[in-house]
């Protein structure tokens, strides 16, 4: 990645890992993640497959069963701690952003 | 009505991913469906003209020797065809699939999952093989170059040789260009992941492809103009040559795609198929080897030169070339077995004539001739071709003592019309050989065999026929 690898999430990457904290293979993670933001992310096949390759590669994911050519995953403690980490860092971005403008009168 | 299409030698590059999606959108409005891409030829299939979306996508665990398909390929492929997009065509690592769904969800979503995806197939691909290429096109220019530099008459003057010492260069050239496109091209991606903005794409070099492929046919038709020129034979030996090499290429493929098949490893892969070029190619040496062995070489000639006699059991030839000089020209000597052999080769630079005429082997003790002939076409090489010949007497010189030296020193030019002529000296003694320098023409000339006595009159005529050769 051009950014320090997986040192922050992208989009696609963020909601990849909250769906795969139950058991899911690649076809539902795309249903879900569209389903889950109202369309706003979609996760195109491509983009899907190799960020799935990626977090099994950083101990992010586990494969749960394997039926034919369809793979499950499921997240790891490691994947859970990347997603909480995102979460908190995104929590600090709007933390911040709500005491600026609170102090400017504005309202968010 | 055929069904089939072929676009021979297209010129995109497959990491060129919207010009390969405009051309292939634009072939299915035309009814032209893409169904096998590679570096040679992309088919399409007849179908409807319709309006769908393509996307070339890369799967960096593929590759021309890994088992087929990949790991995980299939899977991929399931997960493409649940949104929508079917598989078209695919080479090794690049994917290529198209959608009927204009609203589809695209291929990529993520550009920073898509350019580490792009990056990791080029560096296990392209990046490496162009800087292969690099080094090899670089090693093998400098060692062609080094050879012109030690070597430059025979060198210069063969436009076969001429046209391998400059072949590598267009290599060299496509792999450097494609590099620094590369680098240049993953410093623009870095750049705008950075800033947010979408992927800089790397467009097709379509320009130095076609002057690639110009200059790979200028040199395959100079080749081939050149045996012609010498005899059909060598003219047919370098197209069989060539055919040989297709076949080759045909079967190494062969060979490289039934191993995937058979999901053997990379490496083995690779290794019986560089083991069936290896066989193949010491194949064609030995062929030729033992044809060259068996027929001296004739098979080249459309006509046999020359004619042969025996002395002692051994074979001596007798050629009858016409020469720009004869020893019957010079001196009243009645011979009717002379052997007159010249060689000639003529390139853009120089023209290189290398004559003999002999005696027979075992015969009378005659004078005979030897003669170099050296045009110079191009002004600048005047210098390097005259040091060509006095380096080559003098190559010795460094091993034995001072006393023993072979050397070209100047000796009165007026009487050669000449700028500058020098005598060979040997062990401190004149010998009848001399190397003459006129302004565009360079001549060795070893007046050998019985005791030669080179009149004025001689030295004028040998000069004037030697500096009005072309």
């Amino acid at each position: 990645m051009a950014r320090e690898k997986f040192q922050t999430l992208t989009e696609q990457m963020f909601y990849i890992l909250l769906c795969l904290r139950q058991e899911c293979c690649g076809t539902d993670i795309m249903a879900q993640v569209n389903q889950l933001t109202d369309g706003r992310v979609s996760v195109g096949p491509g983009t899907l497959y190799n960020l799935l390759e990626s977090f099994l590669k950083e101990g992010w994911i586990a494969g749960t069963k394997v039926e034919g050519r369809k793979r499950s995953y499921l997240i790891t403690a490691a994947g859970r701690k990347a997603l909480e980490n995102e979460y908190r860092r995104l929590l600090t971005l709007t933390t911040d952003y709500e005491a600026c403008t609170a102090k400017e009168g504005d309202t968010p | 009505m055929k069904n089939t299409k072929l676009e021979i030698m297209p010129l995109y590059s497959f990491f060129d991913r919207s010009g390969v999606v405009r051309h292939l959108e634009a072939m299915a409005a035309k009814g032209w469906l893409v169904e096998t891409m590679n570096g040679f030829y992309w088919q399409y299939r007849r179908t409807e003209p319709q309006q769908v979306r393509f996307a070339v996508t890369y799967f960096p665990k593929a590759s021309q020797f890994a088992p087929a398909p990949a790991e995980g390929l299939e899977t991929f492929w399931d997960l493409c065809a649940e949104a929508g997009w079917v598989l078209a065509a695919n080479n090794a690592q690049i994917q290529v699939f198209y959608n009927e769904d204009p609203n589809a969800i695209p291929m990529e979503t993520d550009p920073h999952a898509d350019f580490e995806t792009i990056h990791r197939t080029m560096k296990k691909s392209t990046v490496g093989n162009y800087w292969l290429l690099l080094i090899l096109s670089l090693l093998e220019s400098v060692f062609l170059f080094w050879q012109v530099l030690k070597n430059p008459v025979d060198r210069l003057s063969n436009p076969i040789h001429l046209s391998a010492t400059f072949g590598f260069i267009p290599l060299f050239l496509v792999s450097f260009i494609e590099l620094i496109r590369y680098y240049r091209w993953r410093r623009r991606c870095r750049a705008a992941l950075e800033t947010g903005e979408p992927l800089p794409e790397l467009g097709s070099a379509r320009a130095l492809s076609i002057l690639i492929l110009v200059l790979a046919g200028l040199q395959l038709i100079s080749i081939l103009g050149t045996s012609l020129q010498s005899s059909r034979s060598m003219a047919l030996t370098l197209l069989v040559m060539l055919l040989f090499f297709a076949l080759m290429f045909y079967l190494a493929n062969a060979v490289r795609r039934w191993m995937q098949k058979l999901h053997a490893k990379s490496w083995v892969n690779l290794l019986v198929t560089c083991g069936v070029i290896a066989l193949l190619c010491f194949g064609l040496l030995g062929g030729i080897m033992t044809l060259v062995f068996r027929t001296g070489g004739r098979f080249l000639d459309d006509a046999p030169r020359y004619e042969t006699y025996e002395v002692n059991g051994i074979s001596f030839r007798e050629y009858h070339d016409e020469l720009p000089l004869t020893v019957q020209e010079l001196l009243p000597v009645d011979y009717e077995h002379w052997s007159t052999q010249l060689e000639r080769n003529e390139s853009f630079l120089l023209t290189h004539l290398d004559a003999r005429q002999r005696s027979r082997v075992g015969g009378e003790d005659l004078p005979h001739l030897e003669y170099e002939i050296v045009v110079v076409k191009a002004p600048f090489l005047y210098e390097l071709c005259k040091q060509d010949y006095i380096d080559w007497l003098e190559r010795d010189n460094e091993k034995i003592p001072k006393q023993y030296w072979d050397e070209y020193r100047s000796v009165d030019s007026a009487p050669w019309g000449a700028s500058e002529v020098y005598q060979r000296y040997s062990s401190g003694e004149p010998y009848d050989q001399f190397l003459i320098c006129w302004p565009d023409h360079i001549a060795e000339i070893h007046f050998s065999g019985s005791e030669w006595l080179l009149t004025e009159d001689i030295i004028a005529a040998v000069a004037e026929a030697l500096k009005n050769t072309q």
